[in-house]
């Protein structure tokens, strides 16, 4: 965590109230980029086709081929394979903003001590938060800020 | 085909790698951080090949890696990085300490298969 250095008590509480506020604002961003993360992943098309292919191979007049079979089987593994890893990525993002979180809660700090913005850079796992990170500590020229 | 050593503190990614990894005909051994890896190599195995997740507790990807850099058995032996991670500086830390390639999770099961092809030993 950084130490509010500043020229008196009260301005230098003014500072790190900002800072906090600013990493609460980042810690926002990170977990609306979350809900993207936990998006279904657009693979459901080939769970379709394959329990079509299979109730297919299901009727009594279908003849069953290892072949058909075999390619069901690696699209069901391909499917599970890029999930698993889908959602590994988004639980390590969540692990770091709830990391980030209970900093921000911590009840024994230090006298001084606040959580900043720039302490959350150490958290991340991936581009995706730095950009997140970046795009609420240095906003576009236009882009809309908060106003109370 | 090889004996491939897999680190990673996802149970899911594990078993769901192992998968895809036996289906191509390799033997797979697994770990759930790189301080299991150190003790699996100090132990006496000899993967053909090690596929490393980054970001794990007790000991992550890049310190296993400088740690299997040091065993004289694993010197030279490919470890290939599959992780959430796609900063220049990360890569360029792994490829410091001893990676042998780099794949950014979500990858294809055929992507991962030819990277161990390529960097496996010609039978």
């Amino acid at each position: 965590m950084s130490m509010a250095s500043a020229h008196s008590p009260s301005s230098a509480s003014a500072a790190a109230d900002a800072e906090e506020r600013l990493a609460c604002a980042v810690l926002a961003a990170q977990v609306l980029a979350l809900r993207e993360e936990f998006r279904v992943v657009a693979l459901s098309d080939q769970i379709w086709t394959a329990s079509e292919t299979l109730t297919r191979l299901a009727d009594p007049a279908a003849a069953v081929d290892a072949a058909t079979l075999e390619q069901v089987a690696r699209m069901l593994e391909t499917h599970a394979f890029l999930q698993a890893q889908s959602f590994d990525r988004a639980s390590q993002m969540a692990d770091t903003v709830a990391t980030g979180l209970r900093a921000l809660a911590a009840s024994e700090r230090p006298p001084g001590a606040r959580l900043a913005a720039l302490d959350l850079l150490g958290l991340y796992v991936c581009e995706e938060q730095r950009r997140v990170h970046d795009a609420v500590v240095n906003p576009m020229p236009d882009s809309p800020r908060e106003t109370s | 085909m090889a004996a491939v050593l897999v680190l990673d503190d996802s149970a899911t990614m594990v078993m769901s790698l192992s998968r895809i990894l036996k289906n191509a005909g390799h033997t797979v051994d697994t770990g759930a951080d790189g301080r299991e890896g150190v003790a699996k190599l100090t132990g006496g195995l000899k993967p053909a090949i090690i596929l490393t997740d980054l970001n794990m507790p007790n000991m992550d990807g890049i310190a296993f890696i400088k740690e299997a850099r040091r065993n004289a058995a694993t010197r030279f032996t490919p470890i290939v990085v599959l992780t959430t991670e796609s900063s220049a500086g990360k890569r360029e830390e792994a490829r410091a300490a001893g990676a042998s390639a780099w794949l950014i999770k979500p990858t294809e099961p055929n992507a991962l298969l030819s990277t161990l092809k390529q960097l496996l030993p010609a039978a």
